[in-house]
Parts: C-alpha cells; sequence; structure tokens
C-alpha cells in the first residue's frame, strides 16, 4: 500500500498485524476444535469402552506441560522488560524463552518415543489403538505450530540483539508475545483433555 | 486529467511509475488487481466446470451416439467417442469441485470482497497487501493442481465433490481414488490456505479500517455480506483441513480414521480396522454447509447493493437484511446433519437437525421479501446488473422452496441423492450465485477496468441464460421425484429409466444453448477491456464511496484525503433532495452537524424512525462486543 507523505490517513483502532493474529488463533483453534471433536465423536460409548485403548499420556508430556508453562512466564517478562526499555533483560529473556521453547520440542520427540515403545504407535494394528493415532496426529499438529512460535521467537530476538525492541517499538514483540500464550495455551488445553477423556 | 495531475503532485514521493509489469500485473499487492486476477481465474475455471458438464450432459442424453470430437478430445477417455463410465464420475466430480470452491467460493468472494471492502469502507488496501497477495497465489497453485489432476493416467478424482471414504480412501476402489485424489487433496489444501489468508484480510479490514463516518450501520450490504462469508470461511475452513488430514494421513500412512471392515472386490477385510466413515461426513459437513452460504451470501449483498441502486430507492429493512444474514449464518453451523439423515443418526437427533434447517427459511423469506418490497414502486432502471439481480431473486425462491423438502427428514430418505437434490442444489446455490456474480460483474465493470460493458449484448446474455438455466434445473425435479438418482452414467441401463430420455435430451439441448451465450459474455468482457466506452467516475448514480474515487484507479485509491462519510448507503429519491441520490460522502449543507451526533432528520414516517433506533441499540451492542466505536 502506498501512502503519500503529505496526506494524514486516519490510524487505525488496533494495529492490523495484531487483529490478523488474532482471527488466525481463531482459526487454528477451530481446527483444534475439529481434531478433538473428531477424537470424541470417535469414542465408543462405556458398554464397548475395551474396543478404545485408554492409556496413560506419556510422562515426557507432563514436563513438556511444565516447560510451557515456564516459557509463558519468561515470555510474558521478556514482554515487560520491553516495555520498560530494559533492553538487555529482554534480550536474555526472549533467548530463554527460545531455549525453552526447544527444550519443549525435545520433550515432545521422548514422549513420542515413549509411545512407540509403548507400542501405540501412529499406524496401528489393532482397531482399539485409534485413540494413539488420534493423540499423534493432534500432538504433531501443536507442535507444527510450536515450530512457528519458535521462528518467531528467534526473530524477535535477533530483533532485540539489534536494538529494535523497546518501549515504541512494540509490535512485533506483542505478536510473539500473544502468539507464545496461545500455542502454551493451547497444549495445556489438550493436555487435560486427554488426560481427562482417555 | 486534473485527477492525475493531483495524482503525481500528491504521490510523487513514492513508486509507482517506476513498477514493472511484473509487481503491477503478476506478484501485486494493489487490492484492485487481486480482485481482477480473482476473477479472471475464476471466470478460466468457470469455463472448463461449463465445459466438463456439457460434455457429461451429451453423454447423459445420447448414451449410444458416437461423438468423434470426443475421442479427439479425449483420447483413451471417449473411445469410439463413448465416454469412459470412469471419466464420466471424475468429470462429475471435478465439475462439481471447480464450481463450488474455484468458481463461486474463490471467484466471487475474492474478486468483489478484494475489490468492494477496501473501496466502499474507503480504505487505502487491505489489511495485509502482501497475504492479500500470497492468498491469489495459493489459489493459483491450487487451480492449477486441480486442473493438472485430469491429465494423469488414471484419471482425476471421482468420488464425488464430497469425497467421501472409503472410495476415496482406497487406491483399489476405483482408478480416479490414485494418483487423480491426491492431487485433489493438495489442491483443496493449498486452496484453504488461499481462502484462510483471504478471509483474515477482510475480517480484519471490515473491522479496523473503515473511514471515519463510516460506522458499522452504515456499511453497505455488500459488506456485511462479504463480512459474515469471511467468518464463516474462517470457522469452517480448518475444519475441512483437519478432514482432509485425517483422509491424507488414511490414504498415505495406513491409518483408520475412517476405515473399517472394509472388503474390496470380494477380498477382505482389509487391514484397516476401527474407523468411522460417518467421521468424515460429520467434519466435511460442518464445513459443507456454512459453504454453501459462503457461496450465496456474496451474492446476496451484491444484489442489495444493485437492486436497491437501480430501484432508485432504499433498501427495503437495512437492519433487517442484516440481521438475516447474521442468523443464517449462524444457523448454518448447526445444520450440517440434514445432508446425514440416511447415515443411520438417531432419529431424535435428525428431528433436531430438521427444525434448525427449517427455522433458516425465516431469515431467508426475510431476505427475498425485503427484495420484492425494495422494487416495488421504484424507479426501475432495467440494465443487465438490474436483470441479473432480478433474476437471482427468482431462483433464490424458486430453488429455496425445494429446500424446505429436502430439509425435512421423512422426506429427504427419499429425495436423498436424487436429481431432485441437483435440481435444488443448482437453482439454489448454482445459478443464484452465478446470476449474481455477473450482477457484480456489470455493476463493477466500470470501476474495474475504466470502460463499460455493451448493454445489448448483456441483455441478450440475460434472456437465454435466465430461460435456459431454468429449461435445464426445472425439470430435474421431476426426474428426482420419479427416483433418477444423480452420478449415474447412463440411464437406459434401467430400464424404468427410459421414459426420461426425452427430457434429458431437452436438458442437454438448453444446457449447450445457455453455455453458447456464455460466449457472448466473454466477448463482451474481454473485447471492452480494450476497446469499451469509457466509463463516467459514477455511471449508475450510485451513493457508495466507491464510484468517489478517479476512474484511473490509483494505488491508495484516492488521490486526496479518503473521504467522510456522512450517511447511510441507500439514501435514494429523498423527498427533501433535487437528485434521486445522496452520496455517502457528500456533506448536507442543511445539516452541517451530522458527525457523530444522532441524525434527527425530518421523520415522514414514524415506524421507519422505530426502525432506526433499533437498530442503532442492536449495533451500538455488537460495537461494544467487537470493543470499536
Ligand atoms: C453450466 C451449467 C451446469 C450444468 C448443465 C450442470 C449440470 C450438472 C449435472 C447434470 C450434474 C449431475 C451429474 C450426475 O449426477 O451424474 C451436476 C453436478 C453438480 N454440479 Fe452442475 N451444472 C451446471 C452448473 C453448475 C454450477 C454453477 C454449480 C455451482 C454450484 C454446479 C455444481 C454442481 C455440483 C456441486 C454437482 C455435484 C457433483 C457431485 O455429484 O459430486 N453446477 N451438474
Ligand atoms: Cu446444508
Amino acid at each position: 500500500m502506498v501512502k503519500s507523505k503529505k496526506i494524514k490517513d486516519p490510524s487505525y483502532p488496533v494495529a492490523p498485524a495484531k487483529l490478523n493474529l488474532w482471527l488466525f488463533m481463531l482459526a487454528s483453534s477451530m481446527l483444534f476444535a475439529a481434531t478433538v471433536s473428531a477424537f470424541v465423536v470417535h469414542r465408543p460409548d462405556a458398554e464397548s469402552r475395551q474396543a478404545w485403548t485408554a492409556f496413560d499420556l506419556p510422562i515426557f508430556f507432563l514436563y513438556s506441560t511444565i516447560i510451557v508453562i515456564a516459557s509463558s512466564v519468561t515470555a510474558y517478562y521478556a514482554y515487560k522488560m520491553a516495555k520498560n526499555d530494559e533492553l538487555a533483560h529482554n534480550k536474555n529473556l526472549l533467548l530463554g524463552t527460545t531455549i525453552l521453547g526447544i527444550g519443549f520440542c525435545i520433550s515432545q520427540f521422548l514422549g513420542w518415543q515413549q509411545m512407540v515403545r509403548l507400542d501405540l504407535t501412529f499406524v496401528n494394528a489393532r482397531p482399539e489403538d485409534i485413540s494413539a493415532s488420534y493423540v499423534w496426529v493432534i500432538t504433531m499438529l501443536h507442535f507444527l505450530h510450536i515450530l512457528g512460535g519458535i521462528i518467531l521467537l528467534i526473530a524477535t530476538w535477533v530483533q532485540s540483539i539489534r536494538l529494535n525492541v523497546h518501549k515504541k517499538n512494540m509490535g512485533l514483540m506483542t505478536l510473539t508475545h500473544t502468539y507464545w500464550h496461545f500455542v502454551g495455551v493451547l497444549w495445556i488445553f489438550l493436555y487435560l483433555f486427554f488426560y481427562f477423556a482417555q | 486529467m486534473s485527477t492525475a495531475a493531483i495524482h503525481a503532485d500528491t504521490h510523487h514521493d513514492h513508486h509507482e511509475h517506476k513498477e514493472s509489469f511484473i509487481s503491477k500485473y503478476v506478484f501485486s499487492m494493489d487490492h484492485k488487481m487481486i480482485s481482477k486476477q480473482f476473477l479472471i481465474t475464476g471466470i478460466v475455471m468457470g469455463m472448463v466446470g461449463l465445459i466438463m458438464s456439457l460434455i457429461f450432459r451429451l453423454q447423459l442424453a445420447w448414451p449410444d451416439e458416437q461423438f468423434g470430437f470426443l475421442e479427439t478430445l479425449l483420447g483413451k477417455w471417449a473411445v469410439d467417442g463413448k465416454l469412459d463410465p470412469n471419466f464420466y464420475m471424475g468429470l462429475v466430480t471435478i465439475h462439481g469441485t471447480i464450481m463450488v470452491f474455484y468458481v463461486l467460493t474463490a471467484g466471487l468472494s475474492g474478486t468483489f470482497s478484494n475489490l468492494l471492502i477496501p473501496l466502499q469502507l474507503g480504505a487505502r488496501d487491505m489489511a495485509s497487501p502482501f497475504m492479500n497477495m500470497l492468498s491469489y497465489w495459493f489459489f493459483f497453485l491450487s487451480s492449477v493442481t486441480l486442473l493438472s489432476s485430469v491429465f494423469v493416467e488414471t484419471g482425476p478424482a471421482s468420488g464425488g465433490w464430497t469425497v467421501y471414504p472409503p472410495l476415496s480412501a482406497l487406491e483399489k476402489a476405483m482408478p480416479g481414488s490414485g494418483l487423480g485424489m491426491t492431487l485433489w487433496l493438495a489442491a483443496i489444501a493449498l486452496f484453504i490456505v488461499s481462502s484462510l489468508l483471504a478471509g483474515i484480510n477482510y475480517i480484519s479490514t471490515v473491522l479496523n479500517m473503515r473511514t471515519k463516518g463510516m460506522s458499522m450501520n452504515r456499511m453497505p450490504l455488500t459488506i456485511w455480506a462479504f463480512f459474515f462469508t469471511a467468518i464463516l470461511g474462517l470457522l469452517s475452513f480448518p475444519v475441512l483441513l483437519g478432514a482432509a488430514i485425517f483422509l491424507i494421513f488414511d490414504r498415505s500412512f495406513g491409518t483408520s480414521f475412517y476405515l473399517s471392515d472394509i472388503y474390496l472386490e470380494g477380498v477382505g477385510a482389509l487391514e484397516n480396522i476401527g474407523g468411522s466413515p460417518v467421521l468424515y461426513q460429520h467434519l466435511f459437513w460442518f464445513l459443507g454447509h456454512p459453504e454453501v452460504y459462503i457461496i450465496l451470501m456474496p451474492a446476496l449483498g451484491i444484489t442489495s447493493e444493485v437492486i436497491s441502486t437501480n430501484a432508485r430507492k432504499p433498501i427495503f429493512g437495512y437492519t433487517a437484511m442484516v440481521i438475516s444474514l447474521m442468523g443464517i449464518s449462524f444457523l448454518s453451523f448447526i445444520v450440517w446433519g440434514h445432508h446425514m439423515f440416511i447415515t443411520g443418526m438417531n432419529p431424535f437427533l435428525g428431528s433436531v437437525f430438521m427444525i434448525l434447517t427449517l427455522i433458516i427459511a425465516v431469515p431467508s423469506a426475510v431476505k427475498a421479501f425485503n427484495y420484492l418490497t425494495t422494487l416495488w414502486k421504484g424507479n426501475l432502471r432495467f440494465n443487465p446488473a438490474m436483470l441479473f439481480s432480478i433474476g437471482l431473486v427468482s431462483f433464490f425462491i424458486s430453488g429455496g422452496l425445494t429446500g424446505i423438502y429436502l430439509g425435512n427428514a421423512a422426506l429427504d430418505i427419499q429425495l436423498h441423492d436424487s436429481y431432485f437434490v441437483v435440481a435444488h442444489f443448482h437453482l439454489v446455490m448454482g445459478s443464484a450465485a452465478i446470476f449474481g456474480m455477473f450482477a457484480g460483474i456489470y455493476h463493477w465493470y466500470p470501476k474495474m477496468f475504466g470502460r463499460m460493458m455493451n448493454k445489448t449484448l448483456g441483455y441478450f446474455h440475460f434472456w437465454i441464460t435466465f430461460i435456459t438455466a431454468y429449461l435445464v434445473f426445472f425439470p430435474m425435479h421431476f426426474m428426482g421425484l420419479a427416483g433418477v438418482p444423480r452420478r449415474y452414467y447412463q440411464f437406459t441401463l434401467v430400464e424404468d429409466f427410459n421414459v426420461w430420455m426425452d427430457v434429458n435430451k431437452l436438458i442437454t439441448v438448453a444446457a449447450i444453448v445457455g453455455g453458447g451465450a456464455q460466449l457472448l459474455f466473454l466477448y463482451n468482457f474481454f473485447y471492452n477491456i480494450f476497446k469499451g466506452k469509457k466509463a463516467k467516475q459514477n455511471p449508475w448514480q450510485s451513493n457508495t464511496l466507491e464510484w468517489s474515487t478517479p476512474v484511473e484507479r490509483i494505488h491508495g485509491n484516492w488521490p486526496g484525503e479518503i473521504p467522510t462519510v456522512y450517511r447511510g448507503p441507500y439514501e435514494y429519491s429523498r423527498p427533501d433532495r433535487e437528485e434521486d441520490f445522496f452520496p455517502q460522502y457528500e456533506p448536507d449543507e442543511s445539516a452541517p452537524e451530522v458527525l457523530h451526533t444522532k441524525e434527527t432528520k425530518s421523520a415522514p414516517d414514524t415506524k421507519k424512525v422505530e426502525e432506526v433506533e433499533e437498530g442503532s441499540v442492536f449495533f451500538a451492542a455488537i460495537k461494544r462486543v467487537f470493543g470499536l466505536s
């Protein structure tokens, strides 16, 4: 879009990128709503429950949950520091959040390995193990969202090193902060859902 | 040109004059150019879909005839000029997919949302022009992928546009479920990405980037329709993505989300067990039903605008129109079960879906009556856009009425998958939405290309298309009532259906004539881009903001400041005005203090005032919900 300098256009109530991000999060919530509902619809009723493998989630998924909560805390402080113009803290906290994010990915990998060891593979030979396939699909879709978040975190961190993240330039920081909380909350929801739905 | 002069003056710091061919016409980020890209791609896809329908209509009318040219055209799919049954199914499937998604979703919303949202709201462009460009290119890739599937050796996807598993999930089930189906899924995945990118932009622009004075209750009904359409897409396309992901895993990785206990060619059971094919139908129709409104609502919005302009009357019941759109949008998410009455669903659940479905008749009827009352005693100007809009109203009513039959679970058990359904959806969704699209093209062509289309050709185009559309689709009701099923390759193979052969011939002849009429349109469209009469700035004497932009269609839309909006979009034939229209952007000298204060107009009609009052409270509430003021 081209605007000339002389003409002052009215400013918008909300930053367009921020609104777009919220709409994206709405759409992606619908993807998870759909896949989670598929799980619920597919699950047989109480009488024929033996046709459905109920299993305890890998312990690493619990670790992932703890890591993601911790990373939300660091992301929050990174945001706050940027708002207070404490650039060094902001930079370090962003790096910390990124590392926690990578830690989350590793923990997910270990969790998936644990599932494989329990013979709860993605493609399964017994019909009742279809529950495991759902856990695979849904955790992998979430994993893709986390990857997006990590890319955002790294981008923000690079900007922070270049001293481009501060009180007057919160755009990218706000997006990253919001999105990271979103993927975190999404994971906590998914974890609790599988924990209680099995 | 004076506007050009102003333009050069105020924009000397930007790079428009340096624009290369690539950045202007190919990877353009200007919403007006993207809109044209969507339109032309949509028209090309529409022609492909139309030609496909003519080919399979030939087969239905003259199953024993040999058409030599078919062999020339299709090669091994029409040996000796007789269409191959598998390819018949492929044509029907790709025809449906193209018409539903590529022409009437992307071609219609993509064109007019892109063109009109910034222009009618007073924004310089979309919220994110870059995402907008991506959206088009994903759509383009998706179109190419889908079309390429027609050329693979095993043929295109052939399980119907709904691609139900297990047919679509098992390569061995039919030839089309091989590579063709894989390409279909890839195309749809790209399409979903495209429509999400577009939808996010539309919603964000509508909520956030309206010019001064353009409160939500002053938005043209086109914008309301695009807005709700985009919301429907944003909420339902991710669900289709979920359905497609499960299907891809079942097809290519060996999971069993949708598959269980299947015997193929007498061999079995296959290894896949534990899956549920009905699950796919739930996921698919959770998108599928909103999708038909994604198709229809933009056409309804365009019609509101065109009818009001050309009847020189305010649209009847603006608020009622908006509430109906909102009601339809909301209800469309909770009626998907009416496509699944015969899947063995609990009859109680069936009744719930049935009642919810029949409730949609209420907002739909409100809209139909409001169109009719707007036309009533108007100073009608029958230009082609107006005729196509009236045509839409006709199809909306005649096709909508049969929806009441189909929504009834007891009747649908008989009518399901018969030609009655084909008749119903081609009238209410196919023809109505196509007519809305034509209305939009004839109406906004001057805005898109700065030139006028030929009126006479437009009249011929309208009348031939209108008559043949009824001739094609109306007789199908009777075939359906008599039990003729859809997606059948040759009816002469079933003794009882032989009585319908005359009707089948009539339909096909009408379809060919109707298809031929589209050549008039194509000529009119493409020839006049270059040779048409130069358009005036406001050729239809319309009220909305887009007509305040210069005919030259510049970057940033307005050379100077963005105009301010002083009133609603439909103030035609106001008794206190000399002219019979009163543009939104013209200040009212007699009442200088209108902006941001409650309008205290002279009230000729108390009922009208009440309606306005009610409306403003209602909109105030919505604004609070959206956090906007
Ligand atoms: C050019 C005029 C058209 C003609 C002559 C035509 C004809 C047909 C016929 C005869 C069928 C049923 C074939 C069968 O069941 O064996 C069909 C299917 C279909 N048509 Fe059209 N059609 C036209 C335009 C449209 C339009 C504008 C739409 C847009 C909504 C559309 C959407 C569909 C869909 C969704 C199907 C179902 C495909 C399936 O069964 O999977 N058609 N068409
Ligand atoms: Cu429906």
